[in-house]
């Protein structure tokens, strides 16, 4: 993404290890103004790590960290404009509700009566007013959330940071607080960086997702552009499953290159999509919901399509579609394939024996390879 | 036979029988049925009797003991044991403050170094602190030998048998039952919450005076009570590092016990002491369950 304007925030090159584990190895990414952006990770990827690298609380052994055009690599906490949702709330357990929001406001010299309009104003924005006077130790996890977030806005920083806010509740509140916080910061205009191990989540709220494994950012991007161009197995994975396929380029032929799909499989896929220059060994992820099994009568691939052989081995009812898992023939991993009800049901008790993956050559997506880029 | 006794001592050890629970309680029981509760006992009978002369014991029922350990001629002994327990308490808070503070964020891995140390005054003789401080304190001792001896005096301070070398007593004696409950309160807040101050804008003096010091009152509150009550009953300072005008509670009781022969007075400044003691714990032990309900 290229920024019209100066990004809000630029991190670069941000390295950092515990104990001699490195736990960030360079990350480097900008958040726009009113962005907002999800750090999504499996456990321990380092997310936590580089928004406490942004919020103050640690310091990078290396990189830098720019707000608003500042470096503000050195800067304490408390004097950088970026409030934190923490993980688990950190509702101060000796003030109410009230003086817990107030707490920000009343460092800054403002008088009481624009205290009090500040604070209700932003109670009335998670729709909590009428618990001002609270204690934390009488709220629900849902509450004591949504103070959480009315204390880190009621100073209206141009940037919040929220480290998993919604990972202590439960599934529906959960889904109804994503909606809302989307709400809220679509509201404000104030950028968001939410971290989250749930790729659901990142999908449905961000403006854009960076996906983190171990310590690196492995991709950036919006959404739709991650889903539907994952440019490494791992992200092809973690972002809503995927089959990878391993595949051989044979040769190039004028506008088509021509792959062995999985050592049995040869095709001519057309040079798309930065197939051009790829050469030797490549990767191939392949969307479980775009892979229909059938059962094999021995009939040829239509045009534009191709078949995997192999044999039923297992389906898992998911209420409105059907997992189904085919074992394909001199292969390890299993091929999984997604399948609407009505799709599964015309399938029948038909394949219970010799069964066909079968996708479309398009819906191939080459992947990066980690081994070319290290 | 051992198999039986095997089933036993699992029987008494599994935590789930009642009656195990009273066998194992037992011993401690006895002992301080026979030398707590027993003495206390025959000390409030004490306290009802009358003197005799030549420091014998009449057996006959009366409050003319209570009476007199509430007049006027003991005021001022009351008074300045409460003033000289509530200065050891502040003063002590003072200095365990900070310690306290030092041991929760800074020792790092120190920290159960500087906790053994502190306990090291627990493991002297009482009356080997004190000759110490004697001889530290005394008109010939080591501070007045190097003020006088580098010249800063011209002649050695009397600081001994005053005030301040009884309080200065008190506070040593003290000093670690304020440090380890504040430690034990500092230890106990979340680092997140000092985290979230940060984040809100707060500097790390207003952290302290808006959430660390006020999360750690429970823990100020037991400090004060741990020094203050025992304070109250202390005789051995004021007896070695004071004099006539330091005369404490505490050594108006062992008076009457060791010098005046008055047994039964003795016994009645003792309950009463015993009885502000209690209401102190008493309130002590409130907090302490507030706290863990909390
Ligand atoms: N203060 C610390 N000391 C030592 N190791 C740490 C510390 N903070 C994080 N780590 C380690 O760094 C790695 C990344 O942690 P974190 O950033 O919390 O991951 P995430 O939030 O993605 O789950 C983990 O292996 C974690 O154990
Ligand atoms: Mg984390």
């Amino acid at each position: 993404m290229i920024f019209p304007v100066e990004p809000l925030l630029d991190l670069q090159g941000l390295e950092k290890s515990f104990g001699g584990t490195r736990v960030l190895k360079g990350i480097s990414l900008s958040v726009g103004q009113g962005e907002f952006l999800t750090l999504l990770g499996p456990s321990g990827c380092g997310k936590t790590t580089t928004l406490r690298i942004i919020a103050g609380f640690e310091t990078a052994d290396q990189g830098r960290v720019f707000l608003s055009g500042k470096d503000i690599t050195q800067v304490p906490p408390y004097r950088r404009d970026i409030h934190t949702v923490f993980q688990h709330y950190a509702l101060f357990p000796h003030y109410n509700v009230f003086d817990n929001v107030a707490f920000g406001l009343r460092l800054r010299k403002m008088n009481e009566g624009e205290i009090r309009d500040r604070v209700l104003s932003s109670l009335d924005l998670v729709r909590l007013r009428e618990l001002e006077g609270r204690r934390p130790g009488q709220l629900s996890g849902g509450q004591m959330q949504r103070v959480a977030l009315a204390r880190a806005l009621a100073g209206r920083p141009p940037l919040l940071l929220l480290d998993e806010p919604l990972g202590a509740l439960d599934l529906k509140l959960r889904k109804e607080m994503q909606l809302e916080l989307k709400h809220i910061q679509r509201r404000l205009g104030i950028s968001f960086i939410y971290v989250t191990h749930d790729q659901e989540e990142a999908m449905t709220m961000s403006d854009r997702v960076a996906v983190f494994n171990a310590g690196r950012i492995e991709q950036l991007g919006a959404p739709q552009d991650i889903y539907e161009n994952p440019e490494t197995a791992f992200v092809a994975d973690f972002i809503g499953a995927a089959n990878i396929l391993s595949a051989e380029v044979l040769s190039s032929v004028g506008d088509f290159l021509k792959i062995k799909i999985e050592g049995s499989v040869e095709t001519e896929v057309p040079k798309q999509n930065g197939w051009g220059g790829a050469q030797g060994a490549v990767q191939l992820a392949l969307r479980p919901e775009r892979v229909v099994v059938s059962a094999d009568r021995g009939q040829a691939p239509e045009s534009g399509w191709l078949h995997i052989k192999g044999a039923l081995a297992e389906t898992v009812y998911l209420g409105n579609s059907r997992q189904v898992i085919l074992r394909a023939t001199g292969r390890e991993k299993n091929i999984v394939s997604s399948m609407s009800a009505e799709a599964f049901a015309s399938l029948g008790a038909e394949v219970s024996g010799a069964a066909l993956a079968k996708f479309r050559i398009k819906d191939l997506v080459l992947l990066k390879n980690p081994e070319k880029e290290a | 036979m051992p198999h039986k006794i095997k089933k036993f001592l699992a029987w008494l050890f599994s935590g789930k029988s009642e009656k195990a629970s009273h066998i194992l309680i037992l011993p401690a029981s006895f002992w301080l049925a026979f030398f707590l509760v027993v003495p206390i006992m025959l000390l409030l009978v004490l306290s009802l009797a009358q003197l005799g002369p030549y420091g014998t014991i009449i057996w006959h029922p009366t409050l003319e003991n209570f009476r007199r350990v509430f007049t006027p001629l003991y005021v001022p002994i009351v008074a300045r044991t409460v003033a000289y327990c509530g200065a050891t308490a502040v003063l002590c808070l003072l200095l365990g403050y900070p310690t306290a503070y030092f041991l929760s964020f800074y020792a790092g891995e120190w920290r159960d170094t500087f906790l053994i140390l502190l306990m090291i005054p627990f493991w002297t003789s009482a009356l080997v602190s004190i000759y110490s401080w004697i001889i530290i304190l005394g008109r010939d001792g080591l501070m007045n030998s190097v003020l006088v001896g580098s010249g800063a005096l011209g002649k050695p301070l009397d600081v001994l048998n005053t005030p301040f070398s009884v309080i200065l007593g008190l506070v040593y004696f003290y000093l670690p039952f304020m440090i380890l409950p504040l430690y034990s309160s500092l230890e106990k807040i979340p680092k997140q919450y000092i985290e979230a101050s940060y984040d809100l804008g707060a500097g790390a003096f207003q952290t302290f005076l808006k959430v660390t010091l006020p999360l750690s009152l429970p823990g100020v509150f037991a400090g004060f009570i741990l020094t203050f009550v025992p304070c109250l009953g202390d005789f051995l300072t004021a007896e070695f590092l004071g004099g006539p005008r330091t005369y404490l509670i505490g050594n108006l009781i062992e008076n009457q016990f060791l010098m005046a022969q008055d047994w039964p007075f003795g016994a009645a400044l003792t309950a009463v002491l015993l009885c502000a003691m209690l209401i102190g714990l008493y309130y002590y032990q409130k907090l302490e369950a507030a706290e863990l309900a909390a």
